[in-house]
C-alpha cells in the first residue's frame, strides 16, 4: 500500500504534533507555515517570562500516550520542574520546536516544510490539490486545517478614527501593544479574561506603572489554579448540563472538595456531553453559561493570579463590569465611556493606550485566513449553526454545504469549536492528533490521475 | 483563647465588621478578591486596635488567633514581630490566603522549588524580595507560597494573615549552606 501524503495547513502546536505522529506512522507530510521555526505558533511565541502556561507542566505533554514527556524534556534541558509548576510559554514554544525538529529528522525526505500559507485546498476523487500563497500547487491524499486560534474578535463601538489611531491596539500580540509610550500612561484593556491578564503582565514587565482599567460586560476574572490535594473527581452522574452545573455549585458551597476537581474530572467527557445536547440547549449554554464555564475551566497560573491580586489591592488595576459606549478619539489618546453593569452610571476613562483583549474570533465566517475563506466560498466548509467554529464530523472531517463529511479534508484544534466545546488546550489537541493521525492513514490513496486541479 | 474572648463588647462589634467582609471574600474562592478586601480593611484602619494582636515575645514572633470560622472555612491570625524577628522559610501546606501589614515594614522573600536530590533535599530559587509597608498586602497561593517574612522596620510590626481552612502545620526549609535546603514538617501553635 502506498504511503499517504498529508498536507498540514499551519505549523503551530497542533500542526507540529500531527506532523510528528504522521511521520512516526510512516506517512509523508508537507507542513505549510510561513514562520521559519515550527511549533510556537501564536500561543507560545511570547518572549515575556511572566507569560506562563495556563496549565501545570505535568499536564502539558505533547503526546497522549506519554504524559510525562514534557517533564522529561524539561529535566533533560537542565530545567527540571515539578508536575505542579507553571513554566513559561516561551519554554513550551521551544519544546514544540524540538518536537518539530525531531519529526524532520525522523521523516527525512518524508517531511517537508513549505514557508508559505495554504490559500486553497480542493478535494476530488483523486486526491487534494493544495495551493499556497507562493503560487505553488501540490497534490496530497488529505489536507488538515490546523490554522490555530484567530485574532481577537473586534470590539464593538470602536469607530475607524480610533481603530486606526496610534493609541488603539487590535491585539495584545501586536508588536508594540504592551510597550508603554511612557511608564505612567493610563491604559484600558477591553476584556477581563486570560488575554487581558497577559496584557497586564506584559505591560508591567515592560516597565509600565500607570493605572490600568479592565472592562468586560460581566467583569469576570479567570479563577486561580490551586494545587489540588486529590485527583480529579469522577464526573458527577448527570443527564444534562444543568445537573453538572448544579453539582459544581454544590461543591463550591459544601467545602467537601474543591470544585476544580469536578471541572477537571469533567474534561475527558465534556465534549461527549456537549454533543449529546440539542441545538437549543447548546445555544442556551453558549449564551448563558459559557463565560462562567470558561473562567472556571481556563484558570490563571498562581504567579499571574498573585501579580493581578497585588495590583487590584493597591488600586493600580481596576476591574469594571459594564458595556463600553462608543470610543472617542481625544488629544493623545482615547476616551472610553463605560455603562456600569446593573447601575445607572457611566464611568469615563481617558487612556493613552487601549488594547483589545477579547478572546479569539470564533465565527469562522468572520475570519480572514485565506484557506478558511476559500473553503467557505467553495462550500467545502460551513459555519457551525452556533456561529462558533465550523461543522466538523466526529472523526475531524469537514462537513460541506452538501451535509456530507469530506473524505480528504480535516480540521484540528479551534476550528472544531462549536462541534466540540473544549478544543483549544494541549490535552485536547494531543488526543485529537492521536485519533486524526490514525484516521488519515486510512484515507483513500490518490488515484492515478492525481487530484483534479481547478 | 482567641482574641474574641479577650475583647470587650465594643471591639467584638468591630470584629464583626472585619469578619463579615472577609467571609464574603473567602466565599468567592479568589485570592484576587481577598487581597482587595483585606487591603481596603487595612486602609480603613480596621485592625488599628492593638488588643487584636498577641503581646510581643523576646524569643520569637507571636501568633494570636483573631478569628476561627466555626465551619472551618478560614482562619484569621494576628502576628506581632519585634524588630528583626522573622519566620523560617516555609510553605502553607497547600492553603491559599492573603496577609496585611497593619503597622511596620515586613520583607517578604519568595522562593519556588527547584531540583531535588536523592535525600529529600531541594533547591529553592529566589523569585523576588518584596518590602511590604503598612496597609499593603501579600498573597499566598500554592505553588508560589514558599516564603520568608521578616520585620525589617525599627519598631514592632503587626500583621494579619487570612488562610483558607485551619493551618495547623506547614513545612519549613533549613538551608544546608551548600545550596540545598532540608524540608521539615512543623506543627503550629498559638501564643494567645
Amino acid at each position: 500500500m502506498p504511503e499517504r501524503h498529508v498536507a498540514i495547513a499551519g505549523g503551530g502546536a497542533s500542526g507540529v504534533l500531527l506532523a510528528h505522529a504522521l511521520v512516526r506512522a510512516g506517512a509523508h507530510v508537507t507542513i505549510v507555515e510561513p514562520r521559519a521555526e515550527l511549533g510556537a505558533g501564536l500561543a507560545y511565541s511570547t518572549p515575556c517570562p511572566l507569560h506562563l502556561l495556563n496549565a501545570p507542566a505535568g499536564r502539558m505533554s505533547g503526546f497522549a500516550d506519554d504524559p510525562e514527556h514534557f517533564l522529561r524534556w524539561l529535566a533533560a534541558e537542565g530545567e527540571p520542574a515539578a508536575p505542579t509548576a507553571f513554566v513559561s510559554r516561551s519554554r513550551y514554544g521551544a519544546y514544540l520546536a524540538c518536537i518539530a525538529r525531531e519529526a524532520h529528522e525522523r521523516g527525512g525526505e518524508r517531511f517537508r516544510h513549505l514557508r508559505s500559507r495554504v490559500t486553497d485546498a480542493v478535494a476530488g476523487p483523486g486526491g487534494v490539490s493544495v495551493r499556497t500563497s507562493d503560487g505553488e500547487t501540490f497534490a496530497a491524499d488529505a489536507c488538515v486545517v490546523a490554522v490555530g486560534n484567530a485574532k481577537p474578535a473586534p470590539w464593538p463601538l470602536v469607530p475607524d478614527e480610533v481603530r486606526t489611531g496610534p493609541s488603539f491596539f487590535e491585539s495584545v500580540w501586536h508588536d508594540d501593544a504592551t510597550t508603554p509610550g511612557n511608564p505612567d500612561e493610563s491604559v484600558v484593556l477591553l476584556g477581563t479574561g486570560l488575554t487581558a491578564v497577559d496584557a497586564v503582565l506584559g505591560l508591567r514587565h515592560n516597565g509600565h506603572r500607570g493605572p490600568i482599567v479592565m472592562v468586560s460586560r460581566r467583569g469576570l476574572l479567570p479563577h486561580e489554579h490551586r494545587q489540588l490535594d486529590r485527583p480529579p473527581a469522577s464526573a458527577p452522574f448527570a443527564t444534562s448540563l444543568g445537573d453538572v452545573i448544579a453539582s459544581v455549585r454544590r461543591s463550591r458551597t459544601s467545602n467537601e472538595s474543591d470544585w476544580r476537581t469536578i471541572i477537571d474530572g469533567l474534561r475527558h467527557e465534556i465534549n461527549v456531553r456537549w454533543e449529546a445536547l440539542d441545538l437549543t440547549e447548546q445555544r442556551r449554554f453558549v449564551r448563558h453559561v459559557l463565560p462562567y464555564w470558561n473562567v472556571h475551566r481556563h484558570r490563571m497560573a498562581p504567579e499571574a493570579a498573585k501579580a493581578v491580586a497585588l495590583l487590584l489591592a493597591d488600586g493600580t488595576l481596576r476591574m469594571i463590569a459594564g458595556r463600553t459606549q462608543t470610543l472617542q478619539a481625544i488629544a493623545g489618546g482615547v476616551r472610553v465611556p463605560i455603562a456600569v453593569r446593573g447601575r445607572d452610571e457611566t464611568i469615563v476613562v481617558d487612556a493613552q493606550r487601549v488594547i483589545n483583549c477579547s478572546g479569539p474570533e470564533h465565527d469562522v465566517s468572520a475570519r480572514t485566513n485565506p484557506l478558511l475563506r476559500s473553503l467557505l466560498a467553495s462550500g467545502a466548509m460551513v459555519p457551525n449553526p452556533l456561529r462558533i467554529g465550523a461543522r466538523i464530523a466526529s472523526d475531524g472531517a469537514l462537513i460541506g454545504a452538501d451535509g456530507r463529511p469530506s473524505a480528504r479534508l480535516f480540521a484540528l484544534g479551534p476550528v472544531r469549536y462549536g462541534t466540540l466545546i473544549e478544543t483549544t488546550a494541549i490535552p485536547e489537541i494531543r488526543e485529537q492528533v492521536r485519533d486524526l493521525a490514525e484516521r488519515l492513514l486510512a484515507v483513500p490513496a490518490a488515484g492515478p490521475l492525481g487530484p483534479v486541479l481547478s | 483563647m482567641t482574641a474574641s474572648d479577650r475583647l470587650d463588647s465594643m471591639t467584638q462589634t468591630r470584629l464583626g465588621a472585619i469578619i463579615a467582609p472577609l467571609a464574603r471574600a473567602m466565599a468567592t474562592d479568589r485570592a484576587t478578591t481577598l487581597a482587595a478586601v483585606l487591603s481596603s480593611l487595612g486602609k480603613s484602619n480596621a485592625f488599628a486596635d492593638e488588643s487584636l494582636f498577641a503581646p510581643p515575645s523576646a524569643s520569637r514572633y507571636s501568633r494570636g488567633r483573631i478569628w476561627a470560622d466555626p465551619d472551618g472555612r478560614f482562619t484569621v491570625v494576628g502576628m506581632t514581630w519585634l524588630p528583626g524577628q522573622g519566620t523560617p522559610v516555609h510553605d502553607h501546606a497547600g492553603r491559599w490566603g492573603a496577609e496585611l501589614v497593619v503597622r511596620g515594614t515586613m520583607l517578604e522573600t519568595s522562593y519556588r522549588l527547584g531540583a531535588r536530590d536523592g535525600n529529600g533535599r531541594t533547591r529553592l530559587v529566589v523569585q523576588h524580595e518584596n518590602p511590604i509597608d503598612a496597609t499593603q498586602v501579600g498573597v499566598i497561593l500554592p505553588s508560589v507560597d514558599i516564603h520568608e517574612f521578616v520585620n525589617v522596620g525599627a519598631g514592632v510590626a503587626h500583621t494579619v494573615h487570612v488562610y483558607s481552612t485551619l493551618v495547623d502545620a506547614c513545612t519549613t526549609f533549613t538551608s544546608d549552606g551548600d545550596g540545598w535546603w532540608t524540608p521539615a514538617p512543623v506543627a503550629l501553635a498559638y501564643d494567645a
